[in-house]
């Protein structure tokens, strides 16, 4: 399989899939002669019409594999490996922040992206980490006025006090 | 003469306006510097505080922040390729090409000199003709929209690098990514799954965050060094003379691309950016180097963004009416005041008119001062050791994403566009017409269907506003002459191009 | 958790500022909050922001002292302050200033809480919609406006495609039943310069956003869109009287959540109509071009879910919703 092609392919399924829904948009009495769905289905059209192209051209080409491929994918796995690793961070940022609440969470990932990018775990890291979350909650939530999530501790701290 | 007396007068009668001016520079630099905190949020920030303030101190305060912003944008998008403002988009190509190949203190010193002479040029336009100027925005009707962006989308035609198959996709994907949202003839709702968040579609700050930012993070994760800007770069290196002449017809094209945009509601800072990018690639001895370090790469956006922080004031002070949600706050800002822009502001409040100008003028010092001092920590911070940088980049990006509207949900859109961008990265998909879709799509699409509304579905109408008309001719010009340099090229290159082409 | 702790001791210094002169002057039945939040979904310097911004140190002294914070809950055009709302308790700490834009919002979308989740709580102003042409144009009344469209082809400018002005418009066009283009844009601005500039014959939005142009003299009022004749302009005629048969009522008033206590509501109640009798909040209202509308608690609740109904129903009938 050429990456070509499956790029192609990628595209193609988007194309369908975006026609599907904007088929989908209701008609409305509103609507011009464009229509809502008028601009969206030749997109479509195009994106899946250059997709093809490409996947005709991949298949035409056939250029043989340049030699040490096995090495240079598996090298490619590992990279998108350590990619998906900063991805989880992130997806985990976004499931526990509403609870953790910001402050929290924040710390978090200064402190194991830094140690998943190679960085020693050590009482400097966990200190910066802190300084720094510290610092990126002074700029947003104290000086911006960015209501960043608080979590369950102010609901947890007044039940306490009761 | 008696402008300039009076904009002295303004400035003695209320002297807050030159601390205002600084303030607003150095708040602005900060809230342009954090990705997802617009221009316009960092204006709005503002607002509540100036309730009891002088008047005229409070809008120069407004003004200042504005062109602080635009400038702020650039530093982020140089320094670690994440957008601070969507404007400053165009710039991350270039500039930050520029400091992996060591040269963040040049490419810093060409966006602050650039900006600098984009606001001066804005600013005395801005003094010496609101009024009359004013009136050429009422020149644009929804055809010449319709021509400005095919205009800017018919460089995809030359920019799609290796592939204009490729290009064509990517072009295609973010203009159905700029479909997202509420119709804007119907009021429908397209692509939204029902989601209100998705209502008003996906701002383009986060396909340029995701792509170009947290893409990057995914991708410098595998790879063993991050390039630190090595020492003797710390320093900012202002553009010799041989450089500021390379510069010059990069920022005329800025500078004027950018006072027409600010001249025209709906228009706006990103779209100049990106135009006078595009232009600038297209007359310039040098397109190749664009995409690769080209120091016209950041001169041109940044002279647009700097103009438009002015002459945005012209349509907003003269007819009232703000051409981008930054000029929309400071319309704001005006109004909580009692006074309401429009012709007669003019007249009614000569004095607050006197004292915007001269604050503006006060300003473009504030930017050369704070803007030159604030470079120095900027540099300290992107030398630390990889792992913290990057650690702290992505806490940064999380952080300021949600400040839009302060969505999670938003910053699942981000990191969903760094995958994106990730992949395209990976199929060797140029991320530039995306981000031209994304960035141009809405514009074109609602400006097509509004005019041939207008014109009861007749497409002549295209050819009798003259605005429109021109663009489209250079834009079917343009795109004429970049497919047969690709089709001549894929002939002498003599491969199975030409098939699928 | 801590950023609202902190506006509101911001805002509670603001409000203190400004209460602590006239607040012991009457003390009737005292409200049950010291201090009150008052949520609006548009930005800060946004059309409700500014709205209640003016109102609030009036609304202080009117309410005998209590102190009021704006807060900006912006996304989702009013989803989210919807839903912060309608959790809140209902303890009269938290208010909405609610125009149609949060029924639009609930019929298009589907909000994690709509506006039937929430209890109006009294109306204070209608922002009339007012018909203008460009200075320089032929029409002078709405009536050469219809008779042109009639005799070719109308081009009507409305802000924005799912809105009260596009309403107003389509309803105008099957009342009169002529062909018109109805436009709409992206807010009141892109398209006052396309009345402006002549491209189109009308456009309609509030006297707010017309109010310098019209100061200036370029833009001619043609017809009030409302019930009666605005004080501010009064020679100009209302399109009923023009033989138009449509008036529409955009309102600018407060919701809460649900079972909001009566004693609240009645503190309430007292407070507008007492502040909208205020000469000095007056002179600045009128200049705004609104119109005092107090509507007390139980006819709003009536009013606001008549005029969902009749926001749906042409939603339904028009196809833009199922």
């Amino acid at each position: 399989m050429n990456r070509d092609f499956v790029a192609g392919l990628l595209g193609l399924v988007l194309a369908i899939v975006y026609y599907a829904m904007a088929s989908k948009i209701q008609v409305s009495q509103l609507a011009d002669d464009v229509g809502p769905e008028g601009l969206p289905k030749i997109y479509a059209w195009m994106l899946g019409g250059f997709s093809t192209l490409l996947m005709v051209r991949a298949l035409l080409q056939r250029a043989p594999a340049p030699a040490g491929t096995a090495e240079v994918k598996s090298k490619e796995a590992t990279a998108a490996r350590r990619g998906l690793g900063m991805l989880a961070i992130g997806v985990g940022y976004v499931v526990l922040v509403p609870t953790l609440g910001y402050p929290l969470c924040i710390t978090l990932v200064i402190a194991i992206a830094t140690l998943y990018q190679g960085g020693q775990m050590s009482l400097r890291t966990a200190a910066i980490s802190a300084l720094g979350a510290l610092g990126l909650w002074f700029v947003f939530v104290f000086l911006l006025h960015i209501g960043q999530p608080a979590g369950i501790w102010p609901e947890l701290i007044e039940r306490l006090a009761r | 003469m008696n402008e300039l007396m009076a904009m002295f007068g303004a400035v003695v009668a209320s002297p807050m306006i030159i601390p205002a001016a600084f303030g607003g520079i150095a708040w602005g630099i900060l809230g342009g510097a954090l990705p997802g905190i617009s221009p316009s949020i960092t204006m709005a920030l503002l607002l509540p505080f100036t309730y009891g303030a002088d008047p005229t101190a409070a809008v120069v305060l407004l003004a200042s922040t504005y062109l602080g912003a635009e400038y702020g944008g650039s530093i982020p998008a140089i320094l670690i390729r994440t957008p601070g403002t969507n404007s400053a988009a165009a710039t991350v190509i270039d500039g930050y090409a520029m400091k992996e190949q060591g040269k963040a203190g040049e490419a810093l010193g060409i966006s602050l000199y650039s900006t600098l002479l984009g606001s001066i040029f804005g600013v005395i336009l801005l003094i010496t003709l609101t009024q009359p100027l004013a009136n050429v925005a009422l020149a644009f009707q929804p055809t010449s929209y319709v021509g400005l962006g095919v205009l800017g989308l018919s460089v995809i035609a030359s920019l799609a690098g290796e592939s204009l198959i490729k290009g064509m996709m990517a072009g295609f994907i973010g203009l159905m990514i700029a479909t997202v949202g509420t119709d804007p003839v119907t009021g429908l709702n397209r692509f939204t799954f029902d989601d209100p968040e998705l209502l008003s579609g996906i701002p383009p700050i986060l396909v340029m965050v995701g792509i170009y930012a947290v893409a990057e993070l995914f991708e410098q994760s595998s790879q063993p060094g991050w390039r630190q800007t090595n020492s003797a770069d710390a320093s900012i290196k202002m553009p010799d003379a041989l450089m500021r002449a390379r510069l010059r017809v990069a920022q005329v094209i800025g500078a004027v691309i950018g006072f027409i945009e600010g001249l025209t509601p709906g228009g706006g800072g990103t779209i100049a950016a990106f135009l006078s990018y595009n232009e600038a690639k297209r007359w310039s001895k040098k397109p190749e180097e664009f995409g690769n370090g080209s120091p016209e790469g950041i001169a041109a956006p940044e002279t647009a963004n700097g103009a438009v922080s002015a002459t945005a004031l012209i349509p907003m002070l003269g007819l009232g009416i703000p051409g981008s949600n930054s000029a929309a706050v400071l319309l704001g800002g005006f109004l909580i005041h009692g006074m309401t822009p429009g012709p007669m502001l003019f007249t009614k409040h000569y004095d607050v008119v006197m004292g915007l100008y001269a604050g503006k003028v006060i300003s473009l010092f504030a930017l050369v001062i704070v803007g030159y001092l604030i470079l120095r920590p900027c540099i300290w911070l992107v030398n630390r050791p990889k792992h913290y940088l990057m650690a702290f980049i992505f806490a940064l990006v999380l952080s300021g994403v949600y400040a839009i509207h302060n969505s999670l949900f938003h910053v699942g859109i981000a990191l969903a566009f760094g995958v994106i961008g990730y992949g395209m990265k990976y199929f060797r998909i140029p991320t530039l017409p995306m981000v031209l879709g994304v960035v141009l799509g809405f514009m074109v699409e609602s400006n097509y269907r509004r005019a041939l509304v207008l014109s009861d579905g007749d497409h002549m109408t295209f050819t009798e506003d003259p605005i429109a008309a021109t663009l489209l001719a250079l834009a079917a010009i343009f795109i004429v002459i970049s497919l047969v340099r690709h089709f001549r090229d894929s002939l002498k290159s003599g491969k199975a191009e030409q098939k699928a082409a | 958790m801590s950023m609202r702790k902190l506006r509101l001791a911001a805002g509670a210094i603001v409000g203190l500022a400004v209460a602590v002169a006239p607040a012991f002057a009457q003390a009737p039945a005292k409200y049950p909050k010291d201090t009150v939040i008052l949520a609006t979904h548009s930005s800060p310097g946004g059309g409700s922001d500014i709205f209640l911004r003016e109102l609030l140190p009036h609304l202080t002294r009117a309410m005998g002292g209590v102190n009021f914070a704006v807060e900006n809950i912006s996304g989702g055009s009013g989803a989210k302050a919807m839903a912060v709302l309608a959790k809140a308790k209902p303890d009269g700490g938290m208010f909405y200033a609610t125009t149609p834009t949060f029924i639009y919002t609930s019929l298009l979308s589907k909000p994690e809480a709509s506006y039937k989740d929430l209890e109006p709580l009294v109306n204070v102003f209608f922002d009339p919609e007012v018909v203008y042409t460009a200075a320089d144009s032929k029409f002078k009344t709405l009536q050469d406006v219809i008779d042109h469209a009639k005799a070719s082809r109308g081009k009507w400018g409305a802000a924005n495609p799912a809105s009260l002005e596009r309403q107003v418009l389509e309803q105008m066009k099957t009342a009169t039943g002529v062909r018109a283009a109805v436009v709409t844009f992206e807010g009141g601005g892109d398209m006052l310069i396309n009345v402006l500039n002549h491209t189109l014959d009308i456009g309609i939005g509030e006297m707010q956003e017309i109010r310098g142009q019209m100061e200036a003299g370029k833009l001619r009022v043609l017809a009030v869109m409302g019930e009666k004749r605005l004080e501010q302009l009064p020679e100009i005629p209302t399109a009923r009287e023009q033989g138009v048969n449509v008036a529409v009522r955009k309102f600018r008033g407060l919701a809460g959540p649900k079972n909001t206590p009566p004693e609240v509501v009645a503190a309430w109640e007292a407070g507008v109509q007492k502040v909208l009798a205020d000469p000095a909040y007056k002179k600045i209202y009128m200049e705004n071009g609104l119109q005092p509308a107090f509507i007390p608690h139980a006819e709003y609740v009536k009013f606001v879910a008549e005029f969902g109904q009749e926001t749906q129903d042409f939603l339904k009938s028009t196809g833009v919703i199922k």
